[in-house]
């Protein structure tokens, strides 16, 4: 191991629990036996080690949502004051302008731009993480759309969950997310930034926005395809090079 | 799995990108990949198999992302800040990794399949029938596709040397 397979090894480890995952299906009548994804410096895990590590992740998933609310309620000062500070040192980029808090019970979400970098991060009593992107230049959104910059399933908690993140035009006002599975989450929307979050492994499949002209359904293309650029088109594979999902 | 296969999604990496900066972005996303859909592994194939078919997912992502014009560090893992020694590290990893971009550069009028199946199975030492289940094709196809790949490259050496 050189020093950036150390580094990488602690980070996935530090941040995704990667010593105490386990590759394969949920084990049937006890008789399939999993791999263990990573090998810890300290000694490597007997078979039974293995299991309780897998057991332990889906003993605490089934009350890793609790509290969630599909609208956005208000965050209270300590629990804002601790994800900041969670997202203070743990973000790819420091000091960027704070853009959006999304609360949802005990869960905190905000998000951090300055328009080409970008920062997220998450709090709750479960599960926390942070991440971040960067883009070439600002995106200006026409009027009455959304521009999805991730709508992603991710399972920090040992129970996956969805986040969707946008940039919306100046005149959108309210938005809600209907989900692949019919669910619907209504986003929060600050500073011409959108963010919404989810239980279960699901993705965005429309929104619908509120402007001062009234509302409007923006469908996007199912996941991957509603942020990555399958058709070799513009992202999102909106007509004419705007921003995607339209 | 981690140890056994960073060495190889690395080189996968550094065989298509010279930055070490974009190389450990890549690699670090290929295993938060993987750790996030572990319970998917299937045991059908090997380890290496999955993970290099997971790490060829990202760098089409990450392709696709370029050709949009955004540069998407991580959707999921956030981006590595290196160590100076992790950037030499990487660096001499990039370097160590020239004659497998040569080769593909030289292969790169090969068919998919055929460029698929010379690195997976003669630079990342895959069988051929892991090599098969990452190119989604039958091992038998595989196999065939590889001896073809192996003599126009003999052939093309040859009419080189003349």
């Amino acid at each position: 191991m050189t020093a950036f397979d150390d580094g990488l090894w602690a980070r996935l480890v530090d941040q995704h629990q990667a010593d105490r995952v386990a590759l394969g299906p949920a084990p049937q009548r006890g008789s399939r036996r999993r791999l263990l994804v990573g090998v810890s410096g300290v000694a490597v895990a007997s078979v039974a080690g293995v299991l309780a590590a897998v057991l332990s992740l889906a003993g605490g998933a089934s009350t890793a949502f609790a509290g969630w609310t599909p609208q956005p309620t208000k965050p209270t000062a300590a629990q804002l004051a601790t994800t900041k500070a969670y997202c203070a040192s743990k973000v790819p980029w420091h000091g960027l302008p704070l853009k959006l808090v999304d609360a949802r019970g005990p869960f905190t979400f905000i998000v951090y731009s300055d328009g080409t970098q970008n920062d997220f991060c998450t709090t709750g009593p479960a599960f926390q993480n942070a991440s971040g992107w960067q883009t070439s230049s600002p995106m200006t959104v026409p009027a009455g759309q959304l521009f999805l910059w991730t709508d992603h399933v991710t399972a920090d908690s040992g129970q996956p969950y969805g986040t969707m993140i946008a940039e919306a035009g100046a005149d959108v006002t309210a938005v809600n997310v209907t989900l692949d599975n019919g669910d619907q989450v209504t986003a929060t929307i600050e500073n011409g930034w959108v963010a919404a979050w989810w239980p279960g492994a699901y993705h965005v499949a429309s929104a619908q926005l509120t402007t001062p002209s009234g509302t409007r359904t923006q469908t996007f293309a199912p996941y991957p395809c509603d942020v990555h650029n399958c058709n070799g088109g513009p992202h999102g594979g909106a007509p004419g090079g705007g921003p995607g999902g339209g | 799995m981690y140890r056994e296969n960073v060495g190889r999604v690395t080189a996968f990496f550094s065989r298509r990108c010279r930055e070490p900066q974009q190389v450990a972005d890549l690699t670090s996303q290929t295993f938060v990949e993987a750790i996030k859909s572990a319970g998917t592994f299937e045991g059908r194939g090997s380890a290496t198999a999955w993970l290099i078919a997971i790490a060829r997912r990202v760098y089409a992502a990450h392709l696709a992302d370029q050709a949009a014009g955004v540069n998407v560090i991580d959707r999921l893992g956030g981006r590595l800040v290196l160590a100076d020694d992790e950037v030499e590290d990487l660096a001499a990893r990039i370097d160590a990794q020239r004659d497998g971009r040569q080769l593909l550069e030289r292969v790169a009028g090969l068919s998919s399949v055929e460029r698929g199946a010379i690195e997976l199975v003669d630079l990342l030492g895959l069988t051929p029938r892991d090599a098969a289940g990452v190119l989604g094709v039958s091992a038998n196809v595989l196999r065939v596709r590889l001896f073809r790949a192996h003599q126009r490259l003999r052939k093309e050496h040859a009419d080189d040397r003349l």
